[in-house]
């Protein structure tokens, strides 16, 4: 049931660096250690 | 999610919020609702795309997309909505959760 071009549990979580609304920078991988949820938004306006 | 947060807080559970706003929209979003959790813009949709988040032209936008990354930073978890509304409940993102703790990754 996987389908060609997602994503999938067992890979590892391509690492990024953004900016949160305090202009911080997250890395993801500064989380390693606990469990993370990463939701992707639709965006509002 | 937003309702259940302390839910995760209190398993020492993140959430982060990718969008594809720029930061000026995202801060002003994620002040006027006053959202607990992270919020990260990715204006050029970088990120949305190397984790495949899908964009339906017909729906008129990016499909939402929510994941469960363990302690070693492997995906457990990944749900690709069919549309705009099809999110995990909380329930089922906090029995992933729990199965990772059990089980220690």
């Amino acid at each position: 049931m996987t389908k060609p071009g997602l994503i999938h549990p067992g890979e590892f979580a391509p690492d990024f660096t953004l900016k949160d609304t305090h202009d911080r920078e997250v890395r993801l991988s500064d989380y390693r250690g606990r469990p993370l949820v990463l939701a992707f938004l639709r965006g509002f306006t | 999610m937003r309702d259940g947060y302390s839910q995760f807080t209190q398993r020492s559970v993140e959430i982060l919020a990718v969008g594809p706003n720029d930061s000026v929209t995202f801060k002003r979003y994620w002040n006027k609702e006053n959202i607990p959790y992270v919020g990260l813009a990715d204006p050029d949709h970088k990120v949305a795309g190397n984790y495949k988040q899908e964009v339906n032209l017909f729906r008129l936008g990016r499909m939402p997309l929510v994941c469960v990354v363990d302690r070693q930073g492997r995906i457990r978890y990944a749900h690709y909505g069919r549309s705009m509304s099809d999110i995990p409940d909380n329930a089922t993102l906090l029995q992933v959760i729990d199965e990772l703790t059990a089980s220690s990754n």
